[in-house]
C-alpha cells in the first residue's frame, strides 16, 4: 500500500536541536518521532524546536506527543518550541484547544 | 423583659424554619452541649427527641459512632468544626465518616459550622449544617476504585497475581477482608488471594482454612454461589449463624475472633460458567453491606473474571484489552423515547492496536445523555482510562447533567491520574421532544442531517485530560422530526484508502447528505458499506459512530404508505 513517506530530519548542536517533520503524523508514525526526539534529549539540551510546517496530517496520537513533550520540558527544565504547521493541520491544534496551551512560535530564527 | 420576649419569638421562628429543612442542623452551646437538632439531625444522630439531646453528654452521644476523616484517621469531639469554633478557631468544613457501632450503618457527612454571636460579638452558639454526602462519597470512591482495578488488570499477565492485587485494593477501602477463590472441576476450591488490613488476622484466616471441608457445601456460602451462580448478601451475621457453622469449639472460637459482622459473596462468571467467587467481609470497621455494595462487588468480580478468562484462554495482553473493551461498550442500544438510535463500533484491525473508542447512553431526569469519545493510547491501559471516563461521566451527571459540566468533571478526573491520560469526548443531552444540548472536548463535531443538507453543528472545546486553559461551550439545538444527529470518532474520517488517501469530512458529509428521513440502522449500513468500499488494508485506529434520529417524521408516514402500496402519488 503506497503511503506518503514520512520524513524526520534532525539537526543538532550541543545545546539545541531542531527536528523537522514531513508527511502524516498518526498512530503509525508517532513512535518513530518519539524515538528520534528521545535521542536528542541529552543533559546538555537547552532548546528543542520541532518544525511542523511540513506536516500534511495530524491525528490525536500526534497531539498527545506534543502535550507529553511540553510536560517533560517543564519537568526537566528545557525549552520546547513548536513551529506552526500549515493552516489545515493547524486547525486540528486549534479546535482541540491544544494550540493555545502549547509553545508555538512564529519562526525558527526567533531565539 | 421585652428583649427576652423578642428573642423567644425569634427562636420560635427560627425553629419553624429549621424544622422544615431537609438538611440536618444542630446548635451547640459554649459548654459543648447540643441544645438543638432539627428533625433531620435527630434522625441522623439516632436521638429520639430534643429533650433527650439536651440532656445527653455530648461525648457519649458521639461515642455511639466510630468517626474518622476521609483518610481513616480517628476523629474526637474536639475535631468537630462546631467545637473548634467555640474554642475560638476558624474551622474548615469537615468530611466525616461515621459508622454506627450498633447497627454498622455507614454515613459520610460534610460538616460546616457558623458562629452565632451576641451584640457584644461573643459566641453564643455554633450552628452546624450537616450535609449527607454518603451516596456521593461512595460513588466517587467506587469510580476511583474501578479505575485502579483497571490499572491492576493491566499490570500483570499472571492472573493469580492480578487477583491478589484486586483483593489487596479492596482492603480496607471496601471491606476488612477480601478473598478470591477459584472453583475446581471436582467441586472444591482453590484459594487464590486473601487480604486483610491487619496482618495478625491473616494468621487466623490461615488457621481457619484447616477447617474448610474439601468439598463445598452446595447450600451455603461459596458452595451456594458455585451451584447457583447468584451473589449472596449476608447483611448481618448473628452469632447463632457462626455457632451453626462451627464444627467444634476451636472452630467457633476462630470464627468469633475474625469478628464477621457482614459479608457478601459474588461469583466470578464467564460466559459459560462460574469460575470462582470474590468474598468480602466486614468485621472491625463495623460496616454493614447493602445492595449497593453487592452490586459494586459484582462489577469488580466481572472485571476480575474477564482477566482470568482471557489469561487462561489466550495468555495475551491484546486479548485482555479487546475483551475488556468489549465489556466497556453498552450491551445494546437502549430504547430512547422519541428517538431511533443505532451505533457502530469497529476495533482497529491489528493485534495490540486496540484503542480506546467508546460510546455510552444513560438516563437523567427523563432525558438521555450520550457520550462518545476516544481515549488516546493503546491496549489495557487505554481500556482502564476508558472505564474511568465512562464512570466519571455517569457519576458527574448525577450532580450536574449539563454536558459542559460532565466534560469538565471528566477532565478533572483525568488530570488526577499519575500519567498523562488524554481523551476526546462529545457529550449530548437529548429530550424526547427533540431538544438537545451539546458540548465537545477536542472531538470532531457531530453532523446534523436536515431535509436538504448534512452539516456540522456545535462548537469546539478543549481536549480532556492535560491542558491548563480550558473551555467547553454548549450549543442548544432543536431537532425536527426526521432530523438526525451523527456523532463519530476520528477513526471514521481518518480511514485510509488507496494511495494513503483519507476518507475525510467531505466524503462523510456526502454520504449523509441524502439520508434525511432514513432510519438510524439504514444510515449505519450505508456508512459501513462506504467505509468498506474505501478502506485499504488494516486500519490503525478504531471507529465508532452513533446515529440518533428524532422519530415521528412526516416522511416516515409517506414511506409507510408507499410500502402499503397507496402512497406513490405523494412522493412529490
Amino acid at each position: 500500500m503506497p503511503r506518503t513517506p514520512f520524513e524526520i530530519n534532525v539537526v543538532r548542536d550541543r545545546e539545541s536541536a531542531t527536528v523537522t517533520l514531513a508527511g502524516e503524523l498518526d498512530i503509525a508514525t508517532v513512535p518513530r518521532v518519539e524515538e528520534a526526539i528521545e535521542a536528542t534529549l541529552t543533559d546538555e539540551l537547552q532548546v528543542l524546536t520541532v518544525d511542523l510546517s511540513g506536516l500534511g496530517f495530524v491525528d490525536s496520537s500526534g497531539l498527545r506527543l506534543f502535550i507529553v513533550l511540553d510536560q517533560r520540558a517543564a519537568e526537566q527544565g528545557w525549552e520546547l518550541r513548536l513551529l506552526r504547521p500549515d493552516a489545515q493541520v493547524l486547525t486540528v491544534f486549534q479546535v482541540s484547544g491544544v494550540e493555545e496551551n502549547l509553545p508555538f512560535i512564529e519562526d525558527a530564527s526567533v531565539t | 423583659m421585652r428583649g427576652e420576649t423578642e428573642r423567644a419569638i425569634r427562636d420560635q421562628r427560627l425553629s419553624v424554619i429549621l424544622d422544615a429543612l431537609a438538611e440536618a442542623v444542630t446548635i451547640r452551646a459554649p459548654n459543648n452541649h447540643l441544645v438543638y437538632a432539627n428533625p433531620a439531625a435527630l434522625e441522623r444522630l439516632g436521638v429520639a427527641s430534643s429533650k433527650e439531646l439536651r440532656e445527653a453528654d455530648p461525648r457519649e452521644l458521639m461515642s455511639s459512632w466510630e468517626t474518622t476523616d476521609e483518610h481513616g484517621h480517628e476523629l474526637a469531639m474536639d475535631d468537630l468544626p462546631s467545637v473548634q469554633l467555640l474554642r475560638g478557631e476558624q474551622p474548615e468544613p469537615l468530611l466525616l465518616r461515621a459508622v454506627n457501632r450498633e447497627s454498622g450503618e455507614e454515613q459520610w457527612s460534610l460538616l460546616k459550622a457558623t458562629a452565632v454571636r451576641d451584640e457584644a460579638g461573643a459566641i453564643e452558639a455554633a450552628v452546624t449544617i450537616i450535609e449527607d454526602v454518603t451516596q456521593r462519597r461512595r460513588a466517587t470512591l467506587r469510580i476511583e476504585f474501578l479505575a485502579r482495578v483497571g490499572d491492576v488488570l493491566a499490570s500483570s499477565m499472571d492472573y493469580e497475581q492480578t487477583l491478589r492485587n484486586v483483593a489487596g485494593l479492596a482492603v480496607p477501602l471496601l471491606a476488612d477482608w477480601c478473598a478470591v477463590d477459584l472453583f475446581t472441576e471436582e467441586g472444591g476450591r482453590e484459594p487464590v488471594a486473601i487480604a486483610h488490613a491487619d496482618e495478625d488476622k491473616l494468621r487466623t484466616a490461615a488457621r481457619l482454612r484447616a477447617y474448610e471441608p474439601d468439598r463445598l457445601d452446595p447450600d451455603r456460602g461459596l458452595g451456594l454461589v458455585q451451584r447457583t451462580g447468584e451473589a449472596q448478601l449476608y447483611t448481618e451475621i448473628p452469632d447463632e449463624l457462626l455457632a451453626a457453622a462451627a464444627v467444634d469449639e476451636e472452630h467457633l472460637r476462630l470464627l468469633r475472633e475474625v469478628g464477621m459482622r457482614s459479608a457478601l459473596v459474588v461469583p466470578l462468571r464467564t460466559r459459560e460458567r462460574t469460575i470462582g467467587a470474590l468474598t468480602m467481609v466486614s468485621s472491625d470497621s463495623g460496616r454493614r453491606f447493602d445492595r449497593g455494595d453487592l452490586e459494586f462487588a459484582e462489577q469488580i468480580a466481572a472485571r476480575a473474571a474477564l482477566a482470568v478468562e482471557s489469561a487462561r484462554l489466550y495468555s495475551e495482553r491484546s486479548e485482555i484489552a479487546r475483551t475488556l473493551q468489549s465489556s466497556l461498550m453498552p450491551d445494546a442500544i437502549p430504547q430512547i423515547a422519541g428517538w431511533d438510535v443505532a451505533a457502530l463500533y469497529r476495533p482497529a484491525g491489528e493485534e495490540n492496536r486496540v484503542g480506546g473508542d467508546f460510546y455510552d447512553f444513560w438516563e437523567v431526569d427523563g432525558d438521555w445523555l450520550m457520550m462518545i469519545g476516544d481515549v488516546t493510547g493503546k491496549g489495557v491501559a487505554a481500556a482502564a482510562v476508558t472505564s474511568l471516563v465512562r464512570y466519571t461521566a455517569r457519576a458527574a451527571s448525577e450532580y450536574d447533567a449539563r454536558p459542559a459540566q460532565v466534560l469538565a468533571r471528566v477532565d478533572a478526573a483525568l488530570r488526577r491520574r499519575p500519567s498523562i491520560s488524554l481523551c476526546t469526548a462529545l457529550c449530548l443531552r437529548i429530550s424526547p421532544g427533540g431538544a438537545a444540548t451539546l458540548a465537545v472536548g477536542g472531538h470532531p463535531l457531530p453532523i446534523r442531517i436536515g431535509e436538504n443538507e448534512a452539516a456540522e453543528v456545535g462548537e469546539h472545546g478543549t481536549l480532556l485530560g492535560a491542558l491548563a486553559r480550558t473551555r467547553w461551550p454548549e450549543t442548544k439545538l432543536e431537532l425536527r422530526p426526521g432530523e438526525t444527529l451523527v456523532a463519530f470518532t476520528d477513526g471514521v474520517t481518518d480511514t485510509v484508502g488507496t494511495g494513503g488517501e483519507r476518507w475525510g469530512a467531505t466524503r462523510l458529509n456526502a454520504a449523509l447528505a441524502q439520508a434525511h428521513g432514513q432510519t438510524a440502522a439504514s444510515i449505519r449500513e450505508r456508512l459501513v458499506a462506504e467505509l468498506e468500499a474505501f478502506e485499504v488494508g488494516a486500519q490503525a485506529d478504531d471507529t465508532a459512530v452513533v446515529i440518533m434520529r428524532l422519530a415521528g417524521a412526516p416522511r416516515d408516514d409517506r414511506e409507510a404508505l408507499r410500502y402499503a402500496g397507496v402512497g406513490a402519488a405523494q412522493s412529490g
